[in-house]
């Protein structure tokens, strides 16, 4: 990744001078894809969306140490993996006292709203696109679950459509590969 | 369109996110390639299955809120406060200038002098007040716990060690409180979704109100029914919470009789006893908000009121955390209690006290105690 580009530059000087309708810009291109990446490690959605929250309230507050050189993107993803980091330890240190209302109930209370078999296809995605190379996990889930174009992944990823498209093409296989007894390859179709 | 470049075109745009003309033409070649329609139904396979993790777009909205209500995260702020550091590194800067100068006449007036001095004392850099960051002075004493759990339920962050200890160290005052561990902030919803009820039980069987956070900003409308319950004669005795369709609610009781936290779910009842605490987990469409509960007024013969405010999931579960960690402490530490005086009964404290840390406990401290509240309000 390089820099940020002009947009970028611009609304996070107006988020600076005061303006957080500018900060909401910013928020609105590149939520998705912090979503996506704390999902891929959380494997919760209301979890991963307060963490994006809290990350992107973090991004705000520490908006004036933002490095032009790179791509908000890029540092706001730091931002969301050190709030996940954290989220990670506290649990993993007051595992007992979380459990009373924590990340498990919220996990057990999300997934009491799918379908058994919903919820099975749901979890089996989303872990073979864990199980992926580190590379390919937030481009997949930004074209699979954000529905992202080659070239918003290129823009926000700050990669050449080329590129996009090769990481793309590589995770689909090994996605293939993973989901092979789901989605056989010679399958027909999925009744929608 | 050839099957190779509907291949391309799918692998790069979702199918309905193409425009008409595309998708017609890819539509066309898959129909006649199965191969490029099974990867469009991989494509899709995929999609669907992750459909129920997509984003719902909450966070944009609530941070902004959140923004708007506490204007000291501004970064604004922020800023002019960097450029008064600046004016104070300025400032240090000429300070050190100064100094440099003085020393350089001195040095000019003979090494001799300076041999036969201690050096120039520096003069403290002046500091301005909101630069000062709270330092946690407090020295690590060994857990003073009660016999009673429940006591031991205090409204207090886990004491770190601070790494350089400062010379002087000052006991803290025992009703001086410190803030929370996460500094507890005002959720969006806090102006309209606070209250209070009251409920008159004479010969009704129950009562209710209703709590929530209303719609607007793109948050749907939560509620949730509050209901009290009498018991056998007639009096308010119970508080039990019901979600309306869709939404959960879940009550949580910090100082229950046995110090540990309970999550109660919906259709279970909690008793009522005057100046109690309850966490209210209240959620659904998305949005989840924690409120604390307290009964404010409480007469075992007829009435009762509650009020509610909301609090910041942080903030509640951090409560829930310390008090779980608090009471395990407590539960641990008379363990070893026990453990010593049983290993050695010439040193047990008649009085049923002492132990490990046998030291007496001095009245004014274990009355201190007694008063914490097991939560605390919000400031």
């Amino acid at each position: 990744m390089t820099q940020a580009n002009d947009a970028e530059c611009t609304w996070v000087e107006q988020a600076l001078d005061g303006a957080p309708e500018a900060f909401g810009q910013l928020m609105a291109q590149y939520e998705p894809s912090v979503y996506a990446y704390l999902l891929s490690r959380t494997r919760d959605r209301e979890l991963a969306q307060e963490l994006a929250q809290e990350a992107f309230v973090r991004a705000f507050e520490a908006l004036e140490r933002f490095d032009r050189k790179q791509r908000f993107l890029q540092w706001v993803l730091g931002i969301a993996h050190h709030v996940w980091s954290e989220a990670r330890r506290r649990r993993e240190r007051q595992q007992r006292g979380l459990e009373v209302l924590g990340a498990d109930q919220r996990a057990r209370e999300y997934t009491e709203d799918l379908a058994p078999e919903e919820e099975a296809v749901s979890t089996r995605i989303l872990s073979a696109i864990e199980d992926c190379p580190e590379r390919y996990r937030l481009p997949l889930l930004m074209r699979y679950l954000e529905r992202m174009t080659f070239e918003e992944i290129a823009q926000q990823l700050d990669l050449s459509p080329g590129q996009v498209k090769g990481i793309l093409y590589r995770g689909k296989q090994l996605l293939r590969e993973k989901l092979a007894d789901l989605f056989p390859h010679g399958r027909g179709g999925v009744e929608s | 369109m050839t099957p190779d470049e509907a291949r391309e075109w799918l692998a790069a745009t979702p199918l309905d996110r193409m425009e008409v003309q595309t998708r017609k033409e890819v539509e066309a070649a898959l129909a006649r390639d199965p191969e490029v329609a099974n990867e469009a139904e991989f494509d899709r396979f995929v999609e669907e299955g992750l459909r129920p993790l997509r984003s719902r777009g909450s966070a944009r909205e609530a941070v902004l809120q959140r923004l708007r209500l506490d204007p000291s995260r501004l970064p604004g702020s922020r800023r002019r406060s960097r450029r008064g550091s600046v004016r104070l590194a300025a400032a240090g800067n000429r300070r050190a200038l100064a100094l440099a100068a003085a020393i350089l006449l001195c040095a000019a007036g003979g090494i001799w002098f300076w041999s036969a001095r201690p050096s120039t004392p520096v003069e403290p850099e002046v500091v301005e007040a909101k630069d000062i960051r709270p330092l946690d002075l407090r020295p690590v004493e060994p857990k003073v716990t009660t016999a009673d759990p429940e006591l031991d339920v205090a409204d207090e962050p886990v004491p770190s060690a601070h790494p350089q200890a400062p010379e002087v160290v000052e006991a803290p005052a025992p009703k001086a409180r410190p803030e929370p561990a996460v500094k507890p902030q005002v959720p969006d919803w806090a102006e309209v979704s606070s209250g209070s009820a009251r409920w008159e039980l004479a010969g009704e069987a129950s009562a209710r109100a209703t709590l929530g956070f209303p719609g607007g900003a793109g948050i749907p409308l939560q509620e949730a029914d509050l209901r009290v319950l009498p018991g056998a004669e007639g009096k308010p005795e119970r508080l039990a919470v019901v979600a309306r369709e869709g939404r959960t609610a879940r009550l949580l009781d910090l100082g229950s009789n046995d110090g540990l936290p309970k999550d109660l779910g919906e259709h279970e009842a909690l008793p009522l006893e005057p100046e109690r605490v309850y966490l209210l987990r209240l959620e659904g469409g998305g949005y989840a908000a924690y409120y604390e509960l307290r009964v404010t007024e409480f007469t075992p013969g007829g009435h009762v009121e509650l009020d509610w405010l909301p609090v910041p999931t942080a903030w509640a579960l951090t409560r829930i955390t310390l008090a779980r960690q608090t009471f395990e402490e407590a539960a641990a530490q008379a363990e070893l209690d026990a453990l010593h005086r049983r290993q050695n009964p010439e040193q047990a404290d008649p009085a049923g006290g002492g132990g490990v840390h046998a030291k007496p406990v001095e009245p004014e401290k274990e009355k201190v105690k007694k008063v914490v509240k097991p939560l605390g309000r919000m400031p």
